[in-house]
């Protein structure tokens, strides 16, 4: 045993002789004390408490107990909540991956979020690896006040992109396969058929205008809508992207 | 007459009953006690008051205290509170050179132990009577009322390392005089 260990328990021996010893006092001078108070009380020489002393006391113990029920009613609040939080994340991260990963979850999803969120939608995927996707395509061609709102594109690569300016003015995008027939039949819009490059398309003007035209080689029919425009403007703007996307 | 108050199982820091039970129990004895001190009612009033706002930080050590053990506590605190309240009120009129030559001793001194016999009775009666008061104090703040080197060291105005020095001095003569060498 070292020196340095000796002395330490020979600290700790006398800390708890100390205690033992103190502690045998402390119960004989009770005991004495005791005894005084008892004779002092039967012969009348102990003043009451003062009223305003007592309830002093009885203030201060009561504040000082509310305090610490406050203190354990904030810090069981706080273990709970942060319990709940991490439950939260755990199940949004969860719910976020399967949603993500799962086509037939995501697909519904996203367009139940397109169809109530339209106006705050944002989707970008990061293709700058990939070939010219059609929304570069069409960047150049869209007004520099208009910023994209929804940019979506589905499984066979067809993109529907929407635009809108600080006037809430819109301009969409829309591709899609050429199924059957091409034909636009509309009882109240006012339309007008035309050739955009040498595809056949349809201008229709109802709230703004829309123009959609077949491209017959590639089995893709185009859509494009824009509330802002006149109708030469318009038709300019659809000749650019007929011939962009040509 | 005192009765003891009979103990409770959960935590007291949780059961302000027991507290406000044992500040009915023993509220005599402490304004009694107060006025060994003092006949100023006011200032009576004052050092029960500052002894509740003490014993409320230590309701744990209250709930560990058989009857009598309570009064000499209790006792102690009260006059630990007066100490304080007279040493606050005579360093606003008489301020204290912040020296204190016992300080200055005991860290010069050699810290090792002569031989001690463990057999000597280890009396505190025989202690009470031969230590210098503050020694006593050091120890019955210590090992009675319970006080941390730090709580002891605020009291004291010194840092809890020289309180920690001025303990095991203490001590040290404690032991010296129950071998019976000093």
């Amino acid at each position: 045993m070292t020196d340095k260990r000796k002395q330490e328990l020979v600290e700790q021996y006398d800390d708890a002789a100390f205690a033992l010893m103190m502690d045998e006092y402390a119960e004989e001078e009770g005991e004495k004390l005791l005894k005084e108070f008892e004779a002092a009380m039967a012969a009348g020489e102990v003043p009451d408490v003062p009223e305003s002393l007592d309830e002093r006391c009885r203030n201060s113990i009561k504040s000082e107990f509310a305090k610490r029920h406050r203190k354990t009613k904030l810090t069981r609040f706080r273990h709970i909540a942060a319990k709940a939080a991490v439950v939260m994340l755990v199940l949004v991260g969860v719910a976020a991956t399967t949603i993500g990963s799962v086509d037939a979850l995501r697909v519904p999803f996203l367009n139940f979020w397109v169809e109530h969120f339209e106006r705050h939608s944002t989707f970008a995927f990061d293709d700058s690896e990939s070939p010219q996707s059609d929304r570069d395509l069409l960047s150049p061609l869209i007004p520099d006040d208009y910023q994209p709102i929804v940019v979506q594109e589905d499984d066979n690569g067809l993109s529907t992109l929407v635009y809108q300016n600080s006037n809430d003015q819109f301009i969409q995008f829309a591709v899609t396969l050429a199924d059957g027939e091409f034909k636009y039949d509309s009882e109240d819009a006012i339309y007008e058929e035309l050739k955009l490059l040498n595809h056949r398309a349809y201008l229709l003007e109802e709230n703004g205008y829309q123009m959609i035209w077949l491209d017959e080689t590639n089995g893709l029919i185009y859509s494009v809508l824009a509330t802002e425009f006149n109708r030469d403007e318009f038709v300019a703007f659809c000749q650019n992207i007929a011939e962009k996307f040509n | 007459m005192i009765v003891p108050l009979s103990k409770i199982d959960h935590p007291i820091e949780e059961n302000p009953k027991f507290v406000m039970d044992f500040y009915e129990q023993y509220k005599s004895y402490m304004f009694y006690a107060a006025r060994k001190f003092t006949t100023d009612q006011q200032e009576c009033e004052d050092i029960v008051h500052d002894a509740v706002l003490r014993l409320l930080k230590h309701t744990s050590t209250l709930h560990s205290l058989d009857h009598n053990k309570t009064i000499t506590y209790l006792s102690l605190t009260i006059r630990s509170v007066y100490l304080d309240r007279t040493k606050s009120g005579m360093k606003k009129e008489h301020p204290v050179p912040n020296t204190s030559l016992e300080l200055l001793h005991a860290k010069q001194d050699p810290d090792t132990d002569e031989e001690f016999d463990y057999e000597a009775k280890w009396d505190a009666q025989i202690l009470k009577g031969a230590l210098s008061e503050k020694d006593w104090n050091l120890l019955e703040s210590k090992y009675v009322i319970g006080c941390t080197d730090d709580e002891i060291a605020q009291a004291m105005q010194y840092s809890p390392d020289s309180v920690r020095t001025l303990l095991r001095r203490a001590k040290k003569r404690a032991k010296k005089i129950l071998s019976g060498k000093e």
